[in-house]
């Protein structure tokens, strides 16, 4: 298959869609990424009360920004970056504004755990998940939003970095640092639970 | 497994989360996308009424209310969700339906043509109890001639009951067509005294 044949990327008929007509194409936008920016921003601040709220201000900062710009601008978004990228900046705001809840170990409801395993088992990985998702949540901002958008999201270099707006070197050593620290962090809470 | 890999391999366990059920609603309702709905007793029964923040925005007899939000969207291209009333439009609504005096209600129709909207504005002063020929609203809306394009604009009302466009008959005193059918205008206009 040529260039030339292969299928545009989903996000690039989105975003001429929302050049065509916004409001009717924003519900498929949310449909698409409520999942992506719930999960990213749950992670990120560590509980999904405020991961629902960062979401959703995120959503309606994305679309009261799409009013103000031109049909060009919007045809040229990368979508899946940008949307990132306001979820990052809403969670920031919040952060520095210390109106996240202060106990994330009480709060995302974990259902990465087969309802067929035996119920110790099912509780062990819960209570895996619940410390590991604390972990993230504590590690400096910076090697955070990599560690979960790499990681979590599974998303490529180049679009973390136009996310974040970091350089692919500064932001590769960033994932690295980060995943180092959680390692640490991991270990360290092993051998007191040991 | 290596630490790093093993690592790696926790970490995507955290990917399956639940997305709470009302988040995108809630998306849509800020950024006015949908309008939330409910239904009350009327004087033709039971009716689905929609609102957003502009005001009451449609009004229709559904058998669900996913039947509803079908009409909502094809109408508006909005989404439903369903929700409690405020309690000042809920008491203004019923007060409005009993006849109690004139009530303001704030409607949205930002769906109709400028033309349309003069039409529905119009009709909107009709009191209860009195009817006014197709061709008087013409003439009040400086279109004398506009006397079809009047009937077509009032047979797309949104909001039906809240804008009287019941009230509107034809010259020869017939009582002409109306959205919820000829049958349901005789029976609103004698509710209303306007007929015996």
């Amino acid at each position: 298959m040529t260039p030339r044949d292969a299928a545009p990327h989903p996000d690039v008929k989105l975003a001429a869609s929302l050049a065509r007509d916004l409001d009717r194409a924003f519900e498929r936008v949310v449909m698409l990424y409520e999942d992506r920016l719930f999960r990213f921003a749950t992670r990120f601040a560590g509980n999904a009360l405020d991961g629902q709220e960062i979401a959703q201000d995120a959503f309606v900062r994305a679309y009261r920004a799409l009013k103000t710009y031109d049909t060009g601008r919007i045809r040229s978004l990368a979508l899946g970056p940008w949307l990132y990228r306001i979820t990052l900046n809403t969670a920031r705001n919040r952060v520095r504004g210390k109106r996240l809840a202060s106990a994330p170990l009480d709060a995302a409801p974990e259902r990465a755990i087969d309802r067929q395993e035996e119920p110790d088992r099912r509780t062990l990985a819960h209570e895996t998940a619940r410390e590991l998702a604390a972990h993230i949540a504590a590690l400096p901002l910076r090697y955070r939003a990599a560690v979960v958008l790499r990681y979590i999201e599974d998303l490529p270099y180049a679009d973390i970095s136009a996310a974040l707006e970091v350089p692919i070197g500064t932001l590769k050593a960033n994932v690295h640092r980060g995943m180092a620290m959680l390692r640490e962090r991991v270990k360290a809470a092993e051998g007191v639970c040991v | 497994m290596s630490d790093l890999s093993s690592l790696e391999h926790k970490l995507r366990g955290l990917r399956a989360l639940a997305t709470p059920g009302d988040l995108a609603s809630n998306v849509l309702l800020q950024t006015g996308l949908a309008d939330r709905f409910t239904t009350l007793p009327t004087p033709l029964g039971p009716m689905y009424i929609a609102w957003n923040e502009s005001g009451v925005s449609f009004v229709r007899p559904a058998r669900s209310p996913l039947a509803f939000v079908k009409m909502l969207e094809a109408a508006l291209g909005r989404r439903g969700v369903a929700a409690p009333m405020p309690n000042d439009l809920r008491r203004a609504l019923q007060r409005r339906f009993a006849g109690e005096g004139y009530v303001e209600i704030a409607v949205d129709l930002r769906s109709r043509s400028a033309f349309e909207r003069l039409v529905l504005q119009r009709t909107a002063t009709i009191p209860r109890g009195s009817m006014k020929p197709y061709a008087w609203i013409a003439a009040q809306i400086g279109n004398p001639r506009a006397v079809r394009a009047v009937g077509t604009a009032l047979g797309k009302n949104p909001v039906p009951l809240v804008i009287p466009c019941h009230r509107v008959i034809r010259a020869d005193g017939a009582i002409g067509s109306y959205v919820f059918g000829g049958a349901s205008k005789a029976r609103i206009l004698r509710v209303e005294g306007a007929l015996t």
